[in-house]
């Protein structure tokens, strides 16, 4: 479904990812892992077109989409739940959802109010007032609202307490078995390892590891990553 | 350069004797506009603060040395003097409610400001007369072989002369830097411990002292005023000088005012097409000259000459000028922190955090993301509100202080998103790091002194600069340094007020492996020399186990491990906050 | 008695119009972010376009006020799509905005004085009728319907703003443009739609004021200023509170000068400007919104 081939891209003066290929195959959950820095929501705005990529293409569904804009590749199918979250702080949780569906003829409600029963008891509350998770789980409400087709995740588990955590595992499991496709950029390894088909981990801007997750759960090397030599 | 200048205003002066009546008038006018936009651009090139209303200012010096001429008798030359005073004086009872305001605010209320001003004058009738209007004495001398017109030029060019030489010396010096910090980053300056209200209400009252006194100049230049000379138009007109001649630029001011006033008065005629001319100016000024004219043909110098190569033996030699005794462990913690907690709406961004720095220590604070760790600083920064616990430094309550006191405590600080001054250089930089130091105040460079305060701390400077390898950046601006550069600049920055506590927010990210080694390296050459304490927050998990002596874990606000790196990497619970916990079967 | 309902009825009235001039700077602060300093002079221009459609193309007041709401309405949508597009390209600062608003406004004020001259000109009234009574209270129709349209058109951007998706949009764009992007909400058309209309509403306060007194461009300079104050009073940042700043300052700004001084009808309002900036910059109704920059 989506491919992204020798992608060089950065803010200014600033090179983040030197060269990045990936692929994600239509039905399937890939993950990006990586420590802080490594490149990883870099590489998922470049794919939504909020950061234009110097080198390299993005192509979705069979068309190239880098340069377009974000609107653009928003309406195509591709919905980017941004780091931060990117709520609106003083629109209650039923505004932002209806927001979510922007264009759309139907926004379904009741769909999302089942994945995040949470939400549908806080639905005149502004947005802003949300605890931290009750923010995120908001935020992929929202990214589902457009019915996308490929859904892009960057830290969903930020700042979550465990049991939302396994929460946000149990939503994306749910969304694969109804043929949505997730790519996920997570620093939390084991949560991404235990929902992915497949998953990339990107070290100063290139994928240095790359496997299914039986293949990574045991690196060393991954280890090593996170949490350095002494 | 000053050679040259004197020259120049020489060469102006002598014009007096060649150029006839009108002529003179014009630039006689181009003046007294240029001294008002000196002032403005003081408020609005240097503190960033928008005044639409400066008018109003001008209206005040204008009626007040007017009267003071005709009811009091007081001769003009002393009149425009006072009239400064009181439009200063007035401008920093306006500035003080004004700090407060920002951007489009700040405009709209200063723009009332003017309007009421011209008003009022209309209005208060007893003492204006109204519309009628006033008819104070030139300033002119009968008798004397030089013509009115001639004279008065002089003088103007005088003034302006004055001016100009009072207010480079109070923005060539610690005032003027303090203008450009809280311009910059509001964040910053308070942290380098320059009082933000203090310098707002004094740059306003500062540029409303000028723009008063080239009212007075005016009223004695024409010979009749009236609230109509003073109106919206004029206050905008004041803005597009320095606007496009140049924002926080002396001779941008002068260059803007000039070529706005010759404008004006060759296009009278032509009004209409004058006025689109002159929106089509700002406009284009704004979108491709920013800089306004005083800089535009600079602006690409040092973008396409690239920036210089650092000297070979460079980076050694003393960190800190100074004598400092070596910090001796032993004794009360150098910082306390007991039951921290801190929440945003509903968020609560740390949890009763218990943590104690000892003097001379090294002490790490990890965590995932979202942990809480620049929270813990913006406290000690007071930046933000905690809503319990406490906070000590040295024994002294910490959360007792406004952020700009907090460095008098010797804390000093860089951020994770560098709040370096990007628009100054990197000797600005530092010479503002410096500001605590003490030195000289508004009032007193305006006088000139000050001097060899600057020549010690651009001596400090440079020192610290050299040390930390970054010395042939100096006249750079800050923003066009590489990555690696600007924490070093933000790291001598916090050095210049001689910390004894540093405050380091992930001064490891983004750099490359070398840039780290280079940090690692000048990180513990500072410490081992000077004995600095210092708090390190990271994601850099070996720079970290590197660097520190001693870490603390945070997890949700909360302290969930302490110890050696060696200890911490083996914590079960550090690994599960970094690794994740194993899902089991999912339950919803 | 009668004295001071008459007062609070003509201040309702002229309140109105400064209601709808505080609507449309408030609109567009509000979506854009940008504070529109050239509102008066677009406001001068549309009237003036009336003004030309009636007394040399002989038409009548309702076509007049569709041509003049159609010149505001494609001078918003050029400003924001040539000037600000450009200047926010350039990461323009907020003083950087503010002098091209300013800048607009002189270009507007020059082409108004080349294409229209620079007479005061006077408009036919708007409708014909003698006054209504109610009791011993006189109210002339023009204030009548002043009111309604100031009413109707601050309900209406009420509802539009709070119970469309378009609307909802407009509220979201401001808070967080990159998240709105990125749900597929055309942002950039959406800013040009709001100075489109912005100027538009801006154009109706504009043609009702000049068909009470006269058209000129210092009239039309007071109204912007008592646009901001009655916007200021307001909080700058909702609807009602545009229409409770103009209703607040049009019936006190009437009572000073029925009660206390006709001397004092200019300065009241900019006074009251000034002192609700410093004391409570977030107005009767607003709270002091931090944008995001």
């Amino acid at each position: 479904m989506l491919t992204v081939r020798g992608i060089v891209a950065g803010y200014g003066p600033i090179t983040v990812l030197r060269t990045v290929d990936l692929e994600v195959p239509s039905g399937s959950v890939v993950v990006l892992l990586g420590a802080n820095g490594a490149g990883k929501t870099t590489l998922l705005r470049v794919i939504s077109g909020l950061v234009r990529p110097q080198q390299g293409h993005v192509e979705f569904l069979g068309q190239r989409i880098d340069g377009l804009a974000p609107e653009r590749i928003a309406r195509m199918g591709i919905a980017h739940v941004p780091q931060g979250r990117g709520l609106f702080p003083e629109l209650t949780v039923e505004e932002n959802l209806r927001l979510g569906a922007y264009g759309k003829p139907d926004a379904d409600l009741g769909w999302v109010f089942t994945l995040f029963p949470h939400l549908a008891e806080r639905r005149r509350q502004e947005a802003g007032t949300l605890s931290g998770g009750e923010q995120q789980m908001l935020a992929i409400a929202r990214g589902l609202m457009g019915r996308p087709q490929l859904l892009m995740l960057d830290e969903p588990s930020l700042g979550l307490a465990p049991r939302l955590v396994e929460q946000v595992g149990y939503v994306v499991q749910e969304l694969k078995a109804q043929s949505i496709t997730v790519l996920m950029a997570e620093q939390n390894a084991s949560l991404a390892l235990s929902v992915a088909d497949y998953a990339y981990v990107l070290q100063n801007g290139v994928v240095c590891l790359q496997g299914p997750p039986e293949k990574l759960r045991d690196s060393p090397q991954l280890r090593q990553l996170y949490l350095g030599s002494v | 350069m000053r050679v040259l200048l004197g020259a120049l205003w020489v060469g102006l002066g002598a014009l007096a004797f060649v150029l006839p009546g009108y002529q003179l008038y014009v630039l006689s006018l181009a003046g007294v506009w240029a001294i008002a936009a000196m002032g403005l651009n003081i408020l609005t090139g240097y503190t960033g603060q928008i005044s639409l209303g400066h008018a109003g200012f001008m209206a005040i010096g204008a009626y007040t040395s007017a009267l003071a001429t005709l009811q009091v008798g007081v001769p003009p030359w002393i009149a425009c003097w006072i009239a400064g005073i009181v439009s200063g004086g007035i401008g920093f009872l306006v500035g003080l409610p004004a700090v407060r305001l920002h951007g489009p605010y700040l405009a709209i209320a200063t723009l009332g400001f003017g309007v009421a001003v011209q008003q009022i004058l209309l209005k208060w009738d007893e003492v204006t007369k109204g519309y009628q209007g006033l008819m104070p004495p030139r300033l002119v001398w009968e008798g004397l072989p030089v013509g009115a017109d001639a004279q008065l030029y002089l003088w103007i060019l005088g003034g302006v002369g004055l001016a100009w030489v009072m207010a480079a010396s109070v923005l060539s010096k610690r005032p003027g830097r303090a203008f450009l910090a809280v311009r910059e980053s509001e964040l910053a300056a308070a942290a380098f411990g320059i009082p933000i209200a203090h310098f707002k209400a004094g740059a306003f009252a500062l540029s409303a002292a000028y723009a008063g006194i080239a009212g007075a100049l005016y009223a004695h230049l024409i010979g009749f005023i009236s609230p109509y000379d003073f109106g919206l138009s004029i206050s905008i007109f004041l803005v597009s000088a320095i606007v496009i001649g140049g924002l926080a630029s002396l001779p941008g001011s002068i260059i803007g005012a000039v070529s706005l006033t010759l404008l004006f008065h060759y296009m009278s005629h032509l009004h209409d097409i004058r006025s689109i001319l002159y929106g089509a100016a700002l406009i284009a000024t704004v979108i491709f000259l920013p800089g306004g004219l005083v800089r535009g043909p600079w602006l690409w110098r040092w973008r396409r000459k690239g920036l210089p190569s650092p000297c070979r033996g460079g980076g050694g030699g003393e960190v800190r000028s100074g004598q400092r005794e070596r910090e001796q462990g032993a004794g009360s913690p150098l910082l306390e922190i007991a039951g921290l907690t801190v929440r945003f709406g509903g968020l609560v961004a740390l949890d009763r955090v218990d943590l104690s720095v000892e003097r001379g220590e090294i002490v790490g604070v990890i965590g995932p993301n979202g942990a809480g760790k620049t929270t813990l600083f913006n406290v000690i920064n007071r930046f933000v509100e905690p809503v319990q616990g406490r906070v000590c430094c040295a024994g002294k309550d910490l959360l007792r202080l406004r952020p700009h006191q907090v460095i008098e405590l010797g804390i000093a600080r860089t951020f994770q998103n560098i709040e370096i001054f990007r628009n100054l250089t990197v000797l600005e930089n530092m010479l503002i790091g410096g500001h605590r130091g003490g030195g000289v105040g508004i009032l007193g460079a305006m006088v000139g002194l000050g001097a060899s305060q600057e020549r010690q701390l651009r001596r400090q400077a440079e020192e610290i600069l050299t040390a930390l390898g970054i010395a042939h950046l100096a006249p750079l601006p800050a923003g066009a340094l590489p990555l690696g550069a600007q924490k070093m600049l933000e790291l001598a920055r916090a050095l210049m007020s001689h910390p004894r506590l540093l405050l380091l927010d992930e001064p490891a990210a983004g750099l490359t492996p070398k840039e780290i080694e280079g940090l690692l390296g000048v990180l513990r050459r500072i410490h081992e020399e000077y004995g600095v304490t210092m708090m390190v927050v990271e994601h850099h998990m070996e720079f970290v186990l590197r660097l520190c002596e001693r870490v603390v874990v945070l997890d949700f606000g909360r302290v969930i491990a302490r110890g050696t790196p060696a200890e911490i990497v083996a914590h079960p619970q550090v690994v599960q906050a970094y690794l994740g916990r194993p899902l089991g079967g999912l339950s919803c | 008695m009668t004295y001071f309902v008459q007062q609070v009825i003509s201040g309702l009235a002229t309140g109105s119009l400064y209601a709808l001039m505080a609507l449309g700077l408030v609109l567009i602060y509000r979506v854009c972010g940008v504070v529109n300093f050239s509102q008066g002079a677009m406001a001068f221009l549309s009237a003036l376009v009336a003004y030309a459609l009636i007394h040399e193309g002989g038409q009548p007041w309702g076509v007049a006020v569709v041509g003049a709401l159609g010149v505001a309405g494609m001078v918003g949508v050029l400003v924001e799509w040539g000037v600000l597009q450009a200047a926010r390209r350039r990461a323009a600062p907020v003083l950087g905005l503010i002098i091209v608003t300013l800048g607009v406004a002189m270009i507007l004020e020059g082409l108004a004085g080349m294409l229209f001259g620079h007479e005061a000109k006077l408009f036919p009234p708007v409708v014909s009728g003698p006054p209504l009574r109610w009791g011993a209270v006189l109210v002339t129709r023009e204030q009548l319907l002043n009111l309604g349209v100031g009413i109707a058109l601050v309900s209406v951007f009420y509802i539009f703003f709070r119970r469309t998706q378009v609307g909802l949009a407009l509220q979201a764009i401001v808070q967080d443009p990159g998240a709105a992007r990125l749900l597929g909400i055309p942002v950039e058309r959406l800013w040009q739609v709001s100075w489109g209309v912005g100027a538009g509403l801006g154009a109706v306060a504009g043609l009702f004021i000049a068909s009470q007194l006269f058209l000129d461009y210092g009239v039309m300079l007071e109204l912007l200023i008592k646009g901001f104050a009655a916007a200021v009073l307001g909080g700058f940042s909702h609807f009602a509170g545009a229409l409770v700043g103009g209703v607040v300052l049009g019936i006190l700004e009437n009572l000073v000068v029925g009660y206390i001084s006709t001397e004092l009808r200019a300065t009241f309002a900019f006074t009251v400007l000034v002192v609700a900036l410093v004391v409570r910059p977030e107005g009767l109704l607003g709270r002091l919104r931090r944008r995001r920059a």
